[in-house]
């Protein structure tokens, strides 16, 4: 309750300290000055008539704020079409404060803001405090946002400071007191108090500037609960009031209230009553809502203090009745040709909008429905009571409901303003991103080549040292491969049975193994050309290496080729000499020490578009012929089937075809090895 | 007559070398045959021969395996290979005769012939040598035989240090200061050593690298060996020689 009074006592005195400054221009309302320049509007164009549009502008503020609006709007389109610095901000300044009244916030702190930058482009110090102070005003009524408003009041005082404006100081000392009084934080307020005063004594203090520095003090005595001295500063301030303003007199029915309050603190509740009852005299003369309801108030206190349950009633029914008024009309003033003027003294420098109005109104009368609410208990009127109460629920949720949408104005506002920082922190975080790429594009550039040389100087050093390892890998290989067809034992074992059919004087024979040899030998030749040869070729070239090997072993083994009738083999490829290195190791090792005669069966079978080859010997087995090769063998090791996989591998990988291999180890009825067979199912080739 | 036995595994093969000594060495008496290592000492176990000709590659092992079963080698040895790269240096470097196959029938009668005026104890000097050679691990060969007129000398390679050509001779100089004269001719030698640590220097100089003691560069250049013989070195005996030394310095 007590709170509630405060914070509406403390508008007042904030607002009424800039009584001085504020009244040369804007207070009392210059009408004539509106009227004059109105004259003159149809005579002129340009930037002159920009600055007759906002000076009408300007001064309409407060009193027709409707009127204020849209003579700001021509005035921003006709100054920016012209390209008028001064007088676009200016209008744009009129534009926000509108925007405030009217209740449009975040356009007002939208607007206003670009009218400041515009000011600090143009260098006009004053306006620029000025535009800030009206932020902070925004700020504050329309935000609630305490913090913002010291802010502001600050940068203002620094302005104020460095430009050597001694009327923008002393407003700041004073604003500093009144929103430290608002934060009850008394001893910063009193110590703002003190410096202005201090201030002003070397400036000249205008009546009006006088009265309100002297209330303040009251209030700040009031705050620390010295309330004579307050009483003393309140009545001090009273004799400096015009009470035939009409205006003028609506503050002093609040100072009434003040002065009552004061004596009701004191305990003199007949004084205190006087006073309620002038604050009541004087608002009712025209009609001052907002007057009523703040001394009807105090009388309620005032007969609830005194044991008078039913007066109070009536005056709490009274204080209802005004904040309702105030409530439903928007207005402090139920006569509306006042309702443009100063209702209360928060008004006199800070328009308030209507809204705000009416939340003032709200809480007061909260205040009249809590004694309300105690004296229908008290009486034991419950069902009064009852009602009583649903009227504080309603006024509470409409308060609540203010302060939420307050709030979540701020966080809008808050939310657009931290959007725009971080678009503006982001625009500015890209140039510097985009001059520091520029400083180091250079450098950069340098780098990147530097890199780029060195990697491709280590890619060709890769390369190059990868294609000679390849290269003799390929060689190598392909030596291996030649060597594993080209047995030199064969050769020359063969080439010696030759001879030795020649000393039989066999000359066909010698003939028929000479030329089987020299096919086989030009076969060899022609792999290391060709990398597929027709299956044809491949048959009779495995006949003249087992023909020849079986002149060198007639008794070791015997062979047979079958051949699938179904095959074409004349039309289907086949790597060369893929399987004469198996046939070979059959013959050298699957046959030692093996009591039976060898055989060796090579067979090739259609598998659907594939076709299988298969070599079976029943000798020892791998196991057994890998034990029994003597040390001279050990050393070349069993290259056929490795030297083969690379070469399938590579043939598969050229080709992308699958050639499968494989090496089977067969084994009889009892589990003994019984031989080896090799299996390789060839897929259609071609290159 | 000289009672000799064919060890072979392939029947052509016997059957070649037995009609080829047939018709070029009528002193040769053909007294046996064997088809493996096995039945080849049995052979000679007991047909006690003159000479054997001996496969070194058979089904169930080689030719030296078969020699490791006799103590003493009271028989010279002619060896038959169709291709036996490994064996064949080590056949240089003990200067015993080997055929290779299908087989040069000049070559056998030589051969032969070698065979019968070769002296039993030489014989066994040459046949050690083989074997050390044969038997080192990683295959270096370690031992030379050097031949002449009045002798035969079994040397270790490392203990060469210098080989002078003298004509269609070769001159060895080793560690022990001998100086052995060969009726070689240095290629020979120079084809034989150059894979063991041996350079030609000169037309007329192969010297062992692991002996040079210094280059001195002057009067064109000449090595100084360990045994403080200076060797001249050609232009392009010289520039092996550096690009040598530039290895071993990296």
């Amino acid at each position: 309750m007590d709170k509630v009074l405060k914070h509406i006592f403390v508008i007042f005195l904030f607002c009424g300290l800039h009584l001085s400054l504020q009244s040369q221009v804007n207070f009392p309302l210059n009408q004539h000055v509106a009227d004059s320049l109105e004259k003159l509007l149809p005579s002129v164009s340009g930037k002159e008539r920009v600055d007759i549009l906002n000076g009408i502008s300007y001064t309409l503020i407060r009193h027709y704020s409707s009127k204020s609006d849209s003579l700001s709007s021509i005035s921003i389109q006709l100054a920016k079409r012209i390209g008028y610095k001064e007088g676009l901000a200016k209008a744009l300044f009129c534009k926000g404060t509108n925007d405030y009244i009217n209740g449009n916030f975040i356009d007002a702190m939208t607007i206003l803001y670009e009218a400041l930058e515009l000011y600090r482009e143009i260098g006009d110090t004053n306006m620029i405090i000025e535009t800030y102070y009206q932020i902070g005003a925004v700020s504050y009524f329309s935000f609630t946002d305490l913090k913002e408003g010291l802010n502001c009041v600050q940068i203002c005082l620094d302005y104020a400071k460095a430009s050597g404006y001694k009327h923008w100081e002393s407003q700041m000392y004073s604003s500093f007191q009144y929103l430290y009084s608002t934060a009850e934080d008394h001893e910063n307020a009193l110590k703002y108090l003190k410096i202005y005063s201090s201030f002003a004594k070397k400036i000249t203090v205008p009546r009006l500037e006088e009265a309100m520095v002297i209330a303040a003090y009251g209030r700040a005595y009031t705050q620390m609960g010295e309330y004579r001295k307050a009483l003393d500063q309140y009545l001090n301030t009273w004799i400096r009031i015009n009470p035939d303003d009409i205006e003028e007199r609506a503050y002093l029915a609040q100072l009434s209230y003040s002065i009552g309050d004061a004596y009701n603190a004191l305990g003199v509740s007949d004084s205190a009553g006087y006073y309620f009852n002038l604050g009541m005299a004087l608002a009712r003369k025209n009609k001052h809502y907002w007057g009523s309801m703040m001394n009807s108030l105090g009388l309620a206190r005032n007969y609830l203090a005194s044991g008078d349950a039913i007066k109070s009633a009536l005056y709490c029914d009274s204080t209802l009745y005004f904040g309702s008024q105030i409530d439903s009309l928007r207005s402090f003033y139920g006569i509306r040709e006042y309702s443009k003027l100063l209702g209360m003294s928060g008004e006199l420098y800070i328009p308030l909008n209507k809204q705000y109005k009416r939340f003032l109104a709200w809480r007061v009368m909260a205040g009249a429905v809590q004694i309300l609410l105690r004296i229908r208990e008290q009486q034991g009127q419950y069902q009064r009571a009852l009602r009583v109460n649903i009227q504080l629920n309603k006024i509470n949720d409409s308060i609540v409901n203010f302060q939420k949408r307050t709030e979540i104005l701020d966080l809008q506002y808050k939310y657009q303003s931290q959007h725009k920082d971080d678009q503006i922190t982001l625009l500015s975080q890209e140039n510097q991103l985009q001059s520091f790429k520029i400083s180091r594009s250079r450098l950069l550039l340098f780098a990147v080549i530097a890199i780029s040389i060195l990697l491709l100087l280590i890619l060709i050093l890769f390369l190059r040292q990868n294609g000679i390892k390849s290269a003799r890998k390929v060689a190598e290989f392909k030596q291996r491969l030649l060597r594993s067809q080209m047995n030199p034992h064969f050769i020359f074992n063969s080439l010696t049975s030759v001879q030795n059919l020649i000393l039989q004087k066999d000359e066909i024979k010698a003939s028929v193994y000479l030329s089987r040899f020299s096919d086989l030998v030009r076969n060899i030749l022609k792999n290391s050309q060709v990398e597929l040869i027709s299956l044809e070729e491949e048959i009779s070239t495995v006949e003249n290496y087992l023909e020849l090997q079986k002149i060198r072993f007639p008794e070791k083994f015997d062979y047979d080729i079958k051949v699938d009738e179904k095959l074409e083999s004349e039309n289907i490829n086949i790597p060369p000499m893929l399987v004469q290195p198996f046939i070979e190791n059959a013959i050298e090792h699957a046959f030692k020490s093996l009591d039976t005669k060898g055989h060796i069966i090579v067979s090739i079978l259609k598998k659907s578009d594939s076709f299988i080859m298969e070599i079976k010997d029943n000798g020892i087995g791998r196991q057994k012929a890998q034990v029994l090769r003597n040390h001279l063998e050990k050393d070349r090791k069993p290259m056929a089937t490795l030297i083969t996989k690379e070469r399938i591998k590579t043939i598969n990988k050229k080709l992308k075809k699958e050639i499968y291999f494989d090496i089977i180890d067969l084994k009889d009825n009892f589990g003994k090895a019984a031989g080896t067979k090799v299996v390789f199912e060839i897929p259609p080739l071609s290159i | 007559m000289l009672r000799t036995i064919i060890i072979d595994d392939e029947p052509s093969v016997r059957n070649t070398l037995h009609g080829l000594l047939k018709r070029t060495c009528p002193q040769v008496n053909v007294v046996g045959e064997a088809n493996s290592v096995a039945t080849g000492i049995k052979a000679i176990r007991e047909k006690s021969p003159d000479l054997v000709l001996l496969d070194i590659k058979m089904d169930d092992g080689t030719g030296f395996d078969l020699l490791n079963h006799f103590e003493h080698i009271n028989f010279k040895i002619i060896f038959v290979t169709a291709y036996e790269e490994f064996a064949i240096r080590a056949f240089s470097f003990s200067a015993i005769d080997y055929l290779l196959k299908p087989i040069n029938p000049e070559k056998l009668a030589k051969a032969v012939k070698n065979a019968e005026m070769l002296k039993s104890k030489d014989f066994g000097t040459q046949l050690s040598a083989l074997r050390e050679n044969i038997e080192n691990p990683g295959g270096v060969i370690k031992k030379i035989i050097l031949k002449n007129q009045e002798s035969i000398f079994l040397l270790k390679v490392d203990d060469i240090i210098h080989c002078e050509s003298d004509g269609s001779y070769t001159v060895f100089e080793t560690t022990d200061t001998q100086r052995i004269l060969v009726s070689r001719v240095l290629k020979d030698y120079d084809q034989l050593l150059a894979g063991s640590g041996f350079l030609r220097v000169h037309r007329s100089h192969l010297i062992n690298l692991k002996h040079i003691k210094r280059f001195d560069k002057q009067d064109g250049g000449f090595v100084v060996m360990s045994n403080e013989s200076q060797i001249p070195a050609s232009t392009s005996g010289k520039e092996r020689l550096l690009e040598l030394f530039k290895e071993i310095e990296s």
